[in-house]
Order: structure tokens, then sequence, then C-alpha cells
């Protein structure tokens, strides 16, 4: 992909962010509600890029099916790998690590807890585990590593931890936990809404009703601290909501949304976790510009080196395309994916739109600034069965 | 099996054929009442033979022609009525077909009322289905068969009682509470005109001396006709605009009598109404102006006969009645009664019968005195007595169809017919059990063989089923309570998930179901092999679905006795509906209680 040949839009979104600013300015503790998090994501390691995408008849949630799409180093093509065994009507979570790979089952209907699916073969074995709650329903609400294990849950009410996803499971802190843990710095009502496991330690993300608050935490201190995050000026009223937080190498990558609705915006913040630079309260973060993000994420992507890629718009719509390529801290447009695209993922440098019309996938690639279709899949989709 | 989808379907042979059968029986019964009600008069009559002269006194004047046309055309109307209700899909179409999408648009509190209401019928859906037919045909029966006299107008009583229960029950108050409310459709509910009808025959017959009655009737409907032409034309309801493209959404009577055309009916009534589709979707808006101003014109020739009743105008106004009220009947309404589980033919005929009631009422009133009795004469007393047994027969059928609902509303156990319906009778054996060593949820090693000496109910669940195995679950338990013997019954599972299905898994379900607290309740797992092994011996197939499908096994439950002999093998799936699970728990435990019995 040509990353220069995009158009920088990062100027014209901090200006809007300023106009909006000039003109709104609610107290401390009002504004919009917290952003809800798109499930739909995909995440890359140094040995694949993983996607989990709703599948089937969507617009019935006992047919709503979500598959587990794999994409191996090196290879064009990607691969059904959806772990059996469980309904997944509810959704699924996609915690990727060199190491390995948990996939989690979210609770629906009257399955309470979530069995997880654990693979060290990219997909080909699974071996079966579980965690006795409910993963929230976010995209990191898993989170592994060779160095242990997070799981978000009841709703990010609740974390949890293990020295391996196999389990067992124990409590590590709860969201009403954090929020007196980092009074004086209030989010305000919270919930967890991500993990993460770098090599500095663990790391959730919040989502925060207080206005400019960003709720990201390390577990790295004696107490959990909240890692000092400054946005724009011009995004200080607004409530904050970690969408994504991943481990990308040296750093964290977190994807922030402030606001929710017409009047929203999309910020990259970067943790930096090199031994050098590290200080376990006060790590250096770096914050991107801010996108415009009137319409609802669809779904979102985390690129080995830390690249991430915003899907907006509407369900079933063509959608927009944002990119913030590693190292960066603007945000590139990039044309409208093919209709029905749920997620873009970010491969190195390749971008592909996975474009779902009931048990089909189109797989979208980015070349030369046009999409063109590189792959379909059918997927053996039984319906009924998932309830 | 688990996780293919299921439910039953309105036409299910086990409910029909049981229905059936108590509409026969039931028949017979009345058949029997109508003979004993014949032989009793011909006995009275033997034995008590009039003498001429005798001065009993007997009415000679003649019923109130605006009651006589309520009273036989009502009757009338409730026979079909129940009539309709003997049609094979009611007892399990009925609710699910009928009230609940009545209800679907109305308010919460209608939702959860009509559902309480409905839950007698739910349970018990056979004998609710054949008690509505002959209380229904009682009703019409003891309409005509009583012309005048206290039976009579118990039975103007009885029609307005049981029509309010079928109001508000059955037709959820008629959806005034619900929005997209016209005449057209049938507001304010076809079984409220039946109810006014009812007081009305109810009410004592001096009521009907003089206009009086025929004035009320016509003001009241007079004022209706002229609110619901007011809310017809009411913008932003829907009722102006047709369908100017085949993707627009259709405006609402358009989309009604798409509707209706779609239901299973005679050619001539199915294209009659994809015609007046046509012409509602092409042009939405003339039609509304017509309902508007037919509507508003009745209206005002109701109110000004009742204000001066005038001959001339009471005609016009009754043939426009008719024309509008048989148009909207056979084009908007198709007639009402046609699908498998239609109730009534909706709201045009009452509203006739109840129009021209009110102007009979006015031009052919009863005289404000009563006339003197005559002397009784023979053929007189004859036919009265004829009438008083007559009626009497058509308590009694009454009472037929009010037994069995009375019965059913009393008993809290839901009907094991609906389980039997969904998974087939069980079957009563005795063969020995095959038997198995698995592994607890705690590790421990259970044998099948170490458990003789109690009852055991061995099924197979997936720990991690998302929906039949948690119901089956708690259907185990709500057994177990049933049965209240947990010394002497044991209530096993075995794992039907061959990837998921460790102890801990077995665990995380115990405690999600709340069964970690039963001292009765196993929960067994094993090695691959060793589970494949039990399904085999008990016939449960287990298949991994793929695509995110849950796995899929047999739902199966078996009734072990003390000595280790199957005693009953019976389907598990729980259904769709609550009923049909607590039908399960109905009949498990009635077998579990016939293994235990010495």
């Amino acid at each position: 992909m040509r990353w220069g040949a995009r158009a920088v839009i990062s100027a014209v979104a901090v200006t809007a962010v300023a106009g909006c600013a000039s003109t709104t300015s609610p107290g401390a503790g009002s504004g919009p509600p917290p952003a809800a998090v798109a499930l739909a994501a995909s995440v890359q390691t140094a040995t694949a890029t993983w996607a989990a995408v709703a599948m089937g008849h969507l617009a019935d949630p006992t047919n709503t099916y979500w598959e587990v799409f794999v994409r191996r180093a090196g290879a064009a093509r990607w691969s059904l790998v959806t772990p059996t065994g469980v309904a997944d009507v509810g959704g699924l979570v996609v915690a990727a690590s060199p190491g390995g790979t948990a996939v989690g089952f979210l609770p629906s209907a009257k399955l309470t807890f979530s069995p997880l699916a654990l693979t060290a073969t990219l997909g080909a074995r699974y071996a079966p585990a579980l965690i006795t709650a409910g993963l929230a329903s976010t995209p990191d609400a898993l989170a592994v590593a060779t160095s242990g294990a997070l799981a978000v849950v009841d709703g990010g009410a609740r974390v949890l931890s293990a020295r391996t996803a196999a389990g067992p499971w124990g409590a590590a802190t709860t969201a009403a936990a954090l929020d007196r843990v980092i009074a004086g710095q209030a989010c305000g009502q919270t919930t967890v809404t991500a993990a993460a496991l770098t090599r500095a330690g663990g790391f959730l993300g919040l989502a925060c009703t207080r206005p400019g608050v960003v709720g990201l935490v390390t577990l790295a201190t004696s107490t959990p601290t909240l890692v000092p995050v400054t946005l724009p000026r011009a995004l200080a009223h607004l409530p904050v909501t970690v969408l994504r937080a991943v481990a990308v190498g040296g750093e964290l990558v977190a994807l922030l949304q402030a606001g929710s609705g017409p009047g929203a915006y999309d910020v990259v913040a970067r943790v930096l976790l090199d031994p050098g630079q590290v200080s376990a309260a006060h790590p250096p973060v770096t914050v991107s510009a801010a996108v415009p993000s009137p319409q609802p994420v669809l779904g979102t992507s985390v690129g080995a080196g830390g690249t991430v890629a915003l899907l907006t718009g509407q369900a079933g719509g063509p959608g927009h395309v944002a990119v913030q390529p590693a190292g960066s801290t603007t945000w590139q447009a990039e044309p409208a994916p093919p209709a029905g695209t749920a997620v873009v993922t970010v491969t190195g440098d390749t971008l592909d739109a996975l474009a779902v019309n009931q048990a089909d996938l189109a797989v979208s690639r980015l070349r030369d600034g046009v999409w063109g279709v590189v792959q379909r899949l059918t997927v053996p989709i039984s319906y009924g069965s998932g309830h | 099996m688990t996780g293919m989808g299921h439910g039953l379907s309105t036409n299910n042979p086990l409910v029909l054929a049981a229905f059936h059968s108590a509409l026969r029986w039931q028949g017979l019964l009345v058949g029997l009442l109508c003979l004993l009600a014949f032989g009793a008069w011909l006995a009275a009559r033997a034995l008590r033979a009039p003498v001429e002269g005798t001065p009993a006194a007997v009415d000679t004047d003649e019923e109130p022609a605006g009651r006589r046309l309520l009273r036989v055309g009502f009757g009338l109307v409730w026979i079909l009525d129940g009539l309709l209700q003997a049609q094979p899909a009611m007892p399990l179409g009925m609710p699910a077909q009928v009230v609940q999408p009545a209800a679907a648009a109305s308010p919460l509190w209608v939702q959860h009322l009509v559902n309480d209401g409905l839950a007698v019928w739910l349970r018990h859906p056979v004998p609710a289905a054949v008690s509505a037919v002959w209380i229904q045909v009682g009703i019409g029966l003891l309409l005509l068969l009583a012309p005048r006299g206290t039976a009579s107008r118990l039975a103007g009583l009885a029609a307005a009682g049981w029509g309010l229960v079928v109001w508000a029950f059955g037709e959820a108050f008629g959806g005034i509470f619900a929005p997209g409310l016209s005449w057209m459709f049938g507001a304010p509910g076809a079984v409220l005109i039946y109810v006014v009808a009812g007081f009305a025959v109810a009410a004592p017959e001096r009521a009907w001396a003089g206009q009086r009655a025929g004035r009320v009737i016509l003001g009241g409907t007079g004022a209706f006709f002229v609110a619901m032409a007011v809310l017809q034309a009411w913008p932003g309801r829907g009722f102006w605009q047709g369908q100017p493209t085949a993707t627009a959404t259709p405006g609402a009577v358009t989309a009604m009598v798409q509707s209706m055309s779609q239901v299973a009916q005679p050619s001539a009534t199915a294209s009659t109404a994809s015609w007046f589709a046509t012409v509602s979707a092409n042009h939405g808006w003339a039609v509304n102006l017509v309902a508007v101003l037919a509507l508003g014109l009745l209206g005002a020739g109701l109110i000004a006969s009742a204000v001066r009743y005038r001959p001339r105008l009471a005609q016009a106004t009754m043939s426009v009645a008719v024309v509008v009220c048989l148009a909207d009947w056979l084009l908007v309404q198709d007639l009402g009664f046609f699908g498998g589980v239609g109730t009534d033919p909706n709201s045009m005929v009452p509203w006739l019968l109840l129009i021209g009631a009110g102007f009979l009422a006015c031009a052919r009133p009863a005289p404000a005195e009563a006339a003197a009795p005559a002397p009784a004469t023979l053929r007189a007393l004859t036919v009265r007595r004829l009438g008083v047994v007559a009626a009497a027969g058509a308590v009694g059928v009454l009472l037929v169809g009010v037994a069995p609902m009375a019965l059913a509303s009393v008993n809290g156990h839901t009907d094991s017919l609906l389980t039997e319906a969904l998974n087939g009778s069980p079957d009563v054996t005795r063969f020995p059990a095959p038997t198995f060593t698995l592994t607890d949820q705690q590790g421990r090693t259970v044998s099948l063989a170490g458990l003789r000496g109690h009852t055991v109910v061995l099924t197979f669940l997936d720990p991690v089923c998302t929906t039949d195995c948690p119901t089956i679950a708690q259907n185990m338990r709500q057994v177990d309570q049933a049965v209240g013997q947990p010394s002497r019954t044991v209530f096993v599972a075995v794992a039907a998930n061959p990837i998921y299905h460790d102890q801990a898994v077995l665990r995380a379900f115990d405690a999600q179901e709340g069964l970690n607290t039963l001292s009765n309740w196993l929960f067994l797992t094993g090695s691959p092999a060793q589970l494949s092994r039990v399904w085999a011996h008990y016939g449960i197939e287990v298949e991994t679905v793929g695509a995110g499908g849950m796995v899929a096994h047999t739902d199966n439950a078996y009734v072990i006795d003390s000595s280790g002999q199957v005693r009953y093998q019976v389907g598990t799936d729980p259904g769709t509906t609550s009923t049909t699970a607590e039908s399960f728990v109905t009949l498990l435990t009635q077998q579990v209680r016939s293994v235990l019995a010495p």
C-alpha cells in the first residue's frame, strides 16, 4: 500500500474538533454516553493475522454466527478456523500472541460462562478450556501472553487473570475497585473494555463517563494506575472509551473513541514500553491526531507493526476506512471498501476488506488505491444450529 | 435433537386426535342431554296435562322486535363461533396465531394480561379448545331457545360475560390500546358488540317499551361511527396512503387487505381480496375518502334517527349501513373466518344486527304496558314447557363446556399431552439398562450398577449448550422436587459433547444451573471413547456442527428402576415454549412416581 499517496486528513480532523469544542463545553460528568465497542475485529501477530466477523442472517441474532479466519504470515489467502463444540451466536473474541491464540465464546441464551478454544497451530487444532464467567462483548476482552492471561468478564465489571489461558482463572480486579484506586483521577462510572498483556505488564482499557479522562490503566504498578494520556484540548469535554488495547512489540497501541454518535472522534494512543524508557506509572505516550467518526465503528484492526485500521459506517453499507500507519500520528482516508465489509484487516502494509453476504465471504485487497476481490469463501453455516 | 430447532405445529396429529376424541365424547354427552331434556318434556306433558281454562298466566304479547333480532341474530352468530372453534388448528393455533399476535401491538400491560389469561389454554389446550366450542354453542342455543323470561335474560348475561372474557383475553381488548385502530379492521372488537347485544337482551323487557332502547342503540352507534370517521380521517395514521411502488411501505388499509389475501381461503374470496389490495394500493387516498365519508354519513344518519325517528331516513340509513358493512366485510375483513384459526365473522355482521335492532325498536316499539296475561291454552302451555326444557338443555350444553375449562383452570400441572406431541409417546419398556462406569463432576468414579436400589433418571446433556440442555436440567430439578424422594432417586446426566466435557466444564454448568446444591445430581464424563460407548448403548447420536453451530445430540431420558431395568424411555426436547417444558415435567414426574410405587 502506498501510505504516502493517501490523503492526510488529520489537519482537517483537528480543525473540526476545535470547532466543536468552541461551541460545546458541557460540565464535568455530563455529555454523551461512552461509545459502544464493535466486536468485529482483527489482530496480527508475527505468525498470522486473525479476524472475527459475524455472518449468516445478521438480522436474526439466533442465526448470526461468528466466524474466525486466519491468514498465515506470508500466505495470500484466508482460512476458516472457527472452533467447534459451542454455539457462537453470542460472539467470539480472539486473543492472539506469538505463543498461541485463544478464542473465547461470548455468553448467549442460557450459557452464562465462556468456553475457550486454545490453539498453537493457527486453528488447525484446538484444545478446550473455559472461564467460569461470561466474557465481555469487546474485541480485547481476552488477552494471552507467555506471561499469563487476562479476561474481562461480566459485561466489563470484573477482570480475571490466569497463569495460562487454560486456567485456573482467579479474580484480578473489578471495575469498582479500579474506580476506587484511581480516585482523584476517577473516570466516573467505569466498565472495563479491553485487556492487554505487554512486556511491561498488564494494561486495562476502560469506558469512562467523566469527560476527558482516558481510562488506560497499568497493572504494572503496586496499585492500578491511570496512564497519563492527554487528548487534544478540543476533545476534553467528551467521555472516552478504549475500543482496543493491543500489545505490539515495544508498545501498547490503544484505539480510543471520544464521544459517541455523530460527534465522536477516534484517537490512537501509543504507550512506549521500551525497557530503557519505561516508568511503570508514567510511560511515554504519543497521542495521534483525531479523526471524526460520525458513523458507528463497525470493525477495528491492529497490525503487528502497530498500524491501526478503522472501519466506520452503517452495517451493510459501503463504509469508510481510516488508517493510521505504524509510527505515524496522522490518519489516512482510504477508498470506500466493498458493501458488506465487516472489518478491514492489516497484514504488514496490506489492507484486506472482509465483506460478508450471509454465508459468503469476499476478501478484497487494496492495491494502487483500488479494492479488488482476491478470494471468495463460503462458510458451511448450519442455520438453526445456534440455539 | 438439541440444537436443530424445534416446536409444535398446529396440526400435530396427537393433539388433533385428542381434540377430536374430546369433541366426540362431549358431543355424545350433549346428545344425551338433549335426549334427557326431550324425555323430561314428554314426561312433564304426560304427568301434568293442563286443564282447559286453568287460570295460569301466559304472556300473549310478542317479544319486542328489536330484542328478538338481537337474540336470534347473536344466537346464530354464537353458534357459528362455537363451530369455528372446532377447527383442527384451534388447540395449538389459537394462542400463537390469534391471541398473541392480536396483543403484540398493544402496550405491555395488555400483553401481560392476555398472557396470564392464556395460561390455562396454553397448559391445557385440548380441554380449553373443546370448552370454547361448547360454551359458545351453549350460549347460542340458550339465546335461541329461551325467548322470554328469566332464562332468556340469563342467556343475555351469559353472552355478555363470556363475551367480555373473549374480548379481553382473546381479542386483546379488540386492539383499542394498539396503534392503527380502525372501524374498517374490526375496532373495537367484534365480541364487544356481542357484549352490548348480550346486555341488551339481559335488560328487563320494560326497557324495550317505547322507542327508548332503539334511540339509545342508534345514538350510541351513531356517535361511535362519527368518532371512527374522525379517527379514519386523522392524518399521519397511514390510512391515506396506498402503495405507490412495489417496494414502498404499504398504507394501513393496503397492508391489511394484502395480509388477508394471503390467508388460506376459497379462490373467489382470495381473488376479491387481491383485487381490492391492488385498488387500495393504487388509490389509497380515494379508498380512505370513501371510508371516511361513509362512516360520517352513517353516523349522522344514526344520530338523526335517534333524535327523531323518521321511517324514510331510517330506511336510507339502514341501506347505507348494509352496503358499507357488507362491502367492508367482503373487501377488507375478507369475511373474517378463513385461515383455519378464524374465530368469528368479524365485526360487520354484528354491527348490522345491532343497527337493525335499533331501527326495529324504533319502528315497532313494544307497548308501554304489558298485555294482561291470557288464560292458558294447551298449546301455549306446551310451547312454554318446551321452551323451558329446551333452555335447560342449552344450559346443559353450556355446562359441558364450562366444566372442563373449570377443571383445567384449577389444575396447576401442564398437560403431559404437549410433550408427547413433541417427543412422541414414551416407550414403556422393561430391559436391563446398559451398564457403564464414568467419573462425576467431582472426579469420583460412578457406575450405574453402583446405583442399584435407587430409581435413576438418566439423561444426556451438553454442558456448553445454550438452550435445551439448561432447560432439561431445570426440568430434572423440578421433577426431583415434585417427586420429593431424594434419598430414593438419582438424577444422572452424561456429558453429550465430544469436545467440552471435562469436570471443570461440568461444574461450571452445575453452577450456572444451580445444580451444585442437589445431593442426588450426578453429571458424568469420561474419555471420548468411554462417552461414545455410552452414547451408542443408549441410542444417543452426537454430532459436532461446524461454523459456529451447537453440538447436536438426541434428547432422551431413561427411567431406570431400583433393579436396573429401564422402565420408560422418553424424549426430553423441551420445545420452544415454557408450557412444553412444563408438560415434560408432568410426564416425567408421573413416570418416576409410578416406578417408585411399591
